[in-house]
């Protein structure tokens, strides 16, 4: 992997603020970039941390949908009583698309 | 950072029950933290890309592929690995399980397995033997020991009540 500087966002603007520089990514979960970092397709020259903000809910929207946040894990989302109720197809989809 | 220095950040973090203080390099991933740092080596590595799941361990009673996950992302966190599961000498009753069963051949993947099948006790979810095998799809065994791993999982699973 090629070397990389690290800074974990504590707020949104500051996230933002971060990624202007050159060579600047997001880290979520990294299940997708730390392995396309291991075989230098991607090679970041900073990664700002993302997990620590608060976009891990779900949320019922008022049209009766709802909002998934970018840092929901995949299995918390399959196993959610209202994506398990309503989007049955995509719970199946989640389980099926990852491990564990 | 490129070229002449080397930076590292501080990670704290408790690996089965003891807490670590630890310098680390930012693409240090949690496997070779574990295997190279702590020489905790009962974690393995397989594929090193998330597909085999040889590199299971638990990321506050989760399982996570430790090969995908970097070490300074997880400050604060708990960690297990199979080193972590024996209690005052006693194996855990997944680790007698698997021997009961026969569950491996070249015993490669087992700390995997076996942690994963932790993890998925810990979700707390009642599971048939079709469900066992679905959720543990991200542990391979090229031995193909999958009938006796299922078996050694189901028999610790009823005896649990998640069944």
């Amino acid at each position: 992997m090629n070397p990389f500087s690290y800074v974990r966002a504590h707020d949104t603007a500051d996230a933002v603020c971060e990624a202007v520089a050159q060579g600047a990514k997001f880290l979520a979960g990294g299940t997708n970039l730390v392995d396309l970092m291991k075989e230098n397709v991607e090679r970041p020259e900073k990664l700002i941390d993302i997990n620590h903000l608060p976009f891990d809910r779900i949320e019922s929207t008022p049209a009766g949908g709802l909002r998934i946040g970018a840092l929901v894990r995949n299995s918390d989302a399959a196993y959610d009583e209202r994506v398990v109720r309503h989007y049955p197809l995509l719970s199946s989809a989640l389980l099926a698309g990852a491990s564990p | 950072m490129p070229g002449s220095h080397v930076c590292t950040v501080t990670l704290h973090i408790t690996i089965n029950g003891k807490v670590h203080h630890l310098d680390v390099e930012p693409w240090t991933t949690l496997l070779d933290l574990l295997r190279e740092h702590i020489h905790l080596t009962g974690t393995k590595k397989g594929c090193d890309h998330g597909q085999c799941g040889a590199c299971t361990v638990l990321v506050n009673r989760r399982r996570v592929n430790s090969c995908l996950i970097l070490a300074l992302t997880l400050d604060r966190c708990e960690i297990t690995t199979i080193e972590g599961l024996v209690t005052n000498g006693d194996l855990h009753a997944l680790q007698e399980s698997f021997i009961a069963h026969d569950a491996f051949q070249c015993g490669y993947c087992t700390p995997g397995q076996i942690v994963s099948a932790l993890g998925l006790m810990n979700e707390q979810r009642n599971v048939t033997r079709e469900d066992v095998r679905e959720l543990m799809s991200g542990n391979l065994c090229r031995c193909g020991a999958y009938a006796n791993i299922v078996d050694a999982v189901m028999e610790v699973m009823e005896r649990r009540g998640l069944r």
